[in-house]
């Protein structure tokens, strides 16, 4: 009962932060759906910061300092509302009834996992535990390998090492962020659709969530400790919250609105070893755009800029005998940095021309230049995931399907801001390779590749992009009115 | 010419479509990812002959029987034994080079700590039984392999490096 108990509070905790810095501009049911994600992310920050200014951080002690904080701020912003810019289908919900809500489902789900093993647990699972139990018995991570610093970041060993038992974790931190991800998708469907007349913009949403949710690679996540859903969840959340941004640059909400894209992009860093690269990607659309205030694209690069750095020289390199031990290391930093130059010279980078499709094109150039100096690896990695994504990944039709679905809509009708989800989705292909590439090992044939599980990181957000095509202008008729937004944009 | 067609309602029909094929393979799915996942448990259990009899029934019970055995860092899929035994010398040496790392974090520094392994046998379950002690390969491609010696209910987390440091010799 009382590991039950502390995974509550935990959990409510996590949640409790990422309500507050959510806010409730964008209505309640959005704010209560993006709590538990952007308070986790939170979290980790907080215990980012307490680990490189070499203060014993147990996770408790970090998710104390976060609650604080979260309530410090909840205080300061009482007498300054933002002017609300809600979600469509989140009218008529009060906060009480949200957090009523939130609460209610946390119980439930937590007392359900803590009855019934539902957790699946695999090699992979076994790596984040001893890093999370290593955290919780000193706040320094003393005694973790390089090795799982580097490749099973901070983010689960900090929310794992909430669980007060002996390499204990959290049972339904996994079906939770997949309920999350579940509605934050047909929410913002619904929103993404409006303007459809009717039921339609109902039927997509539950069309969306019912895509997703029968998926047997997301419930498979859902119910695995693993990086998976969480990592799902931030990438749509951080698309989604671009997308916004793009389509009203001058929002009230647009200052908060950038946080949380720093925090999520951040939180993508410390979460997965390719985690930097995806969040730079995600971000990119959003850099490039200049009608967007240059404070707001400052602040959604700074946060990951200065946290990818601090992770990776502040505290992974302490566990390396020297910097080039892991290239990664002094790699993903050097990207981190990246990001705060190209936030201090904005006004230089906007002045190139097509950003997102050189910085496309660079993706692709530096893919086909390693694949060339290892052909055998590459046809390796290629051959595996064609392999995997038409049956041994154990996908079905799913993927195919999707992608089918998504190359159409996508060919036929132009979506609102589109970039901010076409861009990382497309430039996923070429990264996926190069991620093989430079790891220096192909991915391999099998449901539990990387490359395999990693593609369910891009599910909703393709979903998303489906559904949104349905309100989206045809192409024909756009492109008579004025250049692809991807070819005026970059 | 793209023909005039109602796109809300082709999409409302891809992601029904889209669904009801998730449905209709999801058993399918499930079966198959089963057995990958059973035979992913199977090889984890290597070590516990219990491991053999509740693998199947409960994920929390293996995993505690698992934890139990201080077998948590690795699934052993991945971990290989070698058969690379330490002398008496050479775990003393370890021990008293405060090398051994506790899976807690803790620094043991106690030489008894050889002897009490030297003393144990290994029940390895079905495979072979490989010595009072071994040292297992965490993973192989990492630079910086963990390597564990281990016991019956213990196991020692020690790097790469402080295993050479200590004399020790590390599996390739």
């Amino acid at each position: 009962m009382t590991v039950l108990a502390v995974e509550v509070v935990a959990l409510l905790a996590m949640g409790a932060v990422g309500w507050v810095l959510v806010g409730p501009a964008r209505g309640a049911v959005w704010q209560l759906g993006a709590a538990l994600p952007v308070g986790i992310a939170a979290t980790t920050l907080v215990e980012l910061v307490l680990l490189a200014a070499r203060v014993p951080a147990r996770p408790w002690v970090a998710l104390v300092v976060a609650v604080v904080a979260a309530a410090a701020l909840a205080v300061a912003r009482r007498d300054r509302s933002v002017p609300g810019a809600a979600v469509a289908s989140t009218g008529g919900v009060s906060s009480v009834q949200a957090a009523a809500l939130g609460v209610g489902v946390l119980l439930a789900v937590a007392a359900i996992t803590a009855w019934l093993p539902l957790v699946n647990l695999t090699a992979d699972s076994f790596r984040f535990v001893p890093s999370s139990h290593l955290l919780s018995v000193d706040g320094n991570f003393s005694g973790v390998s390089l090795f799982l610093l580097t490749t099973r970041g901070l983010v689960l060993p900090t929310v794992h090492g909430l669980a007060v038992t002996e390499f204990g974790y959290l049972r339904a931190l996994g079906p939770l962020l997949g309920l999350a991800t579940l509605g934050l998708l047909g929410l913002l469907v619904r929103d993404g659709t409006r303007r459809l007349s009717g039921g339609f913009p109902t039927a997509l949403a539950f069309g969306a969530v019912a895509l997703l949710a029968t998926s047997s690679r997301f419930v498979f996540s859902t119910f695995y400790l693993n990086a998976h859903v969480l990592f799902a969840c931030w990438l749509l959340l951080l698309v989604a919250m671009v997308r916004w941004l793009l389509l009203d640059p001058s929002a009230a909400t647009g200052r908060r609105d950038a946080w949380l894209v720093g925090l999520l992009a951040a939180g993508l860093a410390l979460l997965r070893a390719e985690g930097a690269l995806v969040a730079a990607l995600a971000l990119a659309p959003l850099v490039v755009d200049r009608t967007i205030p240059v404070a707001h694209r400052r602040i959604a690069l700074v946060v990951p800029g200065v946290a990818i750095p601090v992770w990776q020289l502040g505290v992974v390199l302490r566990q390396a005998a020297s910097i080039t031990q892991d290239v990664s290391v002094p790699g993903l930093a050097a990207l981190g940095v990246g990001m705060v130059v190209v936030a201090a010279l904005l006004p230089v980078v906007e002045r190139i021309p097509r950003p997102l499709w050189l910085l496309h094109g660079l993706v692709w150039l530096g893919t086909v230049g390693l694949a060339v100096g290892d052909l055998g690896l590459a046809r390796d990695s290629i051959e595996a995931t064609v392999t995997n994504v038409t049956g041994e990944g154990l996908w079905g039709g799913s993927l195919l399907l999707l992608a089918a679905f998504v190359v159409a809509g996508v060919a036929l009708r132009q979506v609102d801001a589109e970039r901010a989800l076409v861009f990382p989705l497309v430039t996923f292909v070429p990264l996926g390779l190069l991620l093989s590439l430079l790891r220096g090992h192909s991915y391999r044939v099998g449901p539990g590749d990387s490359l395999n599980r990693m593609l369910l990181h891009l599910v909703p957000a393709a979903i998303l992009l489906l559904a949104l095509s349905a309100a989206g202008r045809w192409r024909r008729d756009r492109d008579a009115a004025r250049p692809a937004e991807w070819t005026a944009a970059g | 010419m793209v023909p005039r067609l109602h796109v809300p309602t082709l999409v409302v029909a891809a992601l029904v479509v889209g669904s009801l094929a998730n449905v209709a393979e999801f058993g399918d799915i499930e079966r198959e990812a089963g057995n990958w996942y059973r035979a992913l448990r199977v090889k984890e259990g290597h070590t516990l002959a219990e491991l053999e009899d509740n693998h199947f029934a409960s994920t929390q019970a293996r995993f505690a029987i698992y934890l139990d055995a201080r077998q948590y860092a690795y699934g052993a899929e991945l971990v290989v034994p070698t058969g690379v035994d330490l002398n008496e010398e050479q775990l003393a040496g370890l021990a008293g080079a405060g090398s051994l790392v506790r899976p807690d974090g803790r620094i043991e520094v106690s030489g008894e700590v050889a002897a009490a392994l030297d003393s144990m046998t290994v029940d390895a379950g079905d495979n072979e039984l490989i010595g009072p002690y071994q040292v297992v390969v965490g993973i192989d491609e990492e630079p910086d392999r963990l390597l564990f010696v281990t016991g019956p209910g213990v196991t020692y987390l020690v790097s790469e490096q402080q295993l050479r440091a200590a004399g020790g010799d590390v599996p390739s």
